[in-house]
């Protein structure tokens, strides 16, 4: 008899105290859980956000424009810094620009960096220049300016093109805006030196 | 088929074209490149020199099929010298068709004709039209 006493208190208590170790493992996954803080998750640390703020720094901007002679322009950057000294000025970086010529010609510009100054209406690129011509040429600087309302371009440093017509080298270049209604010229100035390696004669 | 006589020397290997100017400007419309001021074009022991030549592509824009010189042209090849007002070079062909008062300096003779194609390849000139010829006779010092 005695020992089937102690038999049912056992039991008697694992009937209480087990769902309450049960509850009390529950709620280890509620309460005591680490607490997610959303604010901590963000990408931006806090003086990274001050700064940005001061410096008021857009990431993957766009503009487009067109010239009053018709021709479209398109430049993309990466970032794009005001100049906080002159509200003028703009630095961008990772730059592209695509020029549509109204009478058909067509040009694709990146660089590393450029200045952009509404006074001057000028875009000064500097950094691994390329520029790639609607007529084939890939040509290769360090500086080129584009003048923001004609889209006269002025390579001023030496530059390297490859084309149909060879690789070349030339002291300059520049992209006349075919202003005055003459059509749109590439010039390579200041001496040109260009090879042209003929297609092997099949005969 | 008028006379045709040596000209240069005949060299028919593929070597690159060389071209010095002031200036190459490529017409972003109708993508036609003109050489400007002091051109000089050199192929092998062929040299060219005129004001001005126009680059004519291939049909596919691959490359260049001729380069047209005009504005007075001086062609010096090996030995021999020829003078024109245009010269068409066939970069492909390797002709070098010269029109215009043309004249063919070899050594003292001279020989003007109307029209002179020059064959790079075999280092032959063909002349047509009305041809001249100057030889100067002995020497006289």
């Amino acid at each position: 008899m005695a020992r089937r006493d102690r038999h049912t208190r056992i039991v008697g208590w694992l009937k209480i105290g087990l769902p309450l170790a049960a509850l009390a493992i529950l709620s280890t996954l509620f309460l005591l859980s680490r607490r997610i803080e959303p604010a901590d998750d963000l990408p931006f640390a806090q003086v990274e956000l001050e700064d940005r703020a001061r410096r008021q720094q857009i990431t993957r901007p766009s503009l487009s424009g067109a010239t009053d002679k018709g021709d479209l322009v398109e430049v993309s950057a990466a970032e794009v810094r005001p100049d906080t000294a002159d509200p003028g000025r703009v630095t961008a970086m990772d730059v592209a620009a695509k020029i549509g010529f109204a009478d058909g010609g067509s040009m694709q510009v990146r660089a590393d960096s450029a200045q952009f100054d509404q006074g001057a209406g000028q875009a000064d690129l500097s950094g691994d220049v390329l520029v790639a011509t609607g007529t084939g040429q890939e040509i290769r600087t360090g500086r080129l300016t584009i003048a923001l309302d004609t889209l006269e371009v002025v390579a001023p440093g030496e530059v390297r093109s490859t084309g149909p017509e060879g690789t070349l080298t030339a002291g300059g270049m520049r992209v006349t805006g075919g202003a005055g209604g003459d059509d749109v010229q590439l010039v390579f100035t200041d001496g040109v030196k260009l090879v042209y390696e003929p297609q092997r004669s099949e005969d | 088929q008028g006379p045709s006589l040596a000209f240069g020397s005949s060299d028919n290997s593929d070597k690159p074209v060389e071209v010095d100017a002031d200036s190459l400007s490529v017409n972003q419309k109708d993508g036609t490149a003109e050489f400007s001021g002091n051109v000089r074009i050199v192929q092998g022991d062929m040299k060219l020199s005129a004001p001005r030549v126009l680059v004519e592509y291939t049909e596919d824009q691959s490359g260049v099929e001729r380069l047209e010189a005009s504005g007075g042209v001086t062609i010096v090849s090996g030995e021999d010298a020829a003078e024109s007002e245009t010269a068409d070079y066939r970069v492909q062909d390797r002709v070098i068709v010269m029109s215009g008062a043309v004249t063919i300096v070899q050594g003292p003779n001279t020989i003007s004709s109307d029209k002179v194609t020059i064959n790079l390849a075999t280092g032959t000139a063909q002349m047509e039209g009305r041809v001249r010829t100057v030889l100067q006779s002995g020497q006289s010092e």
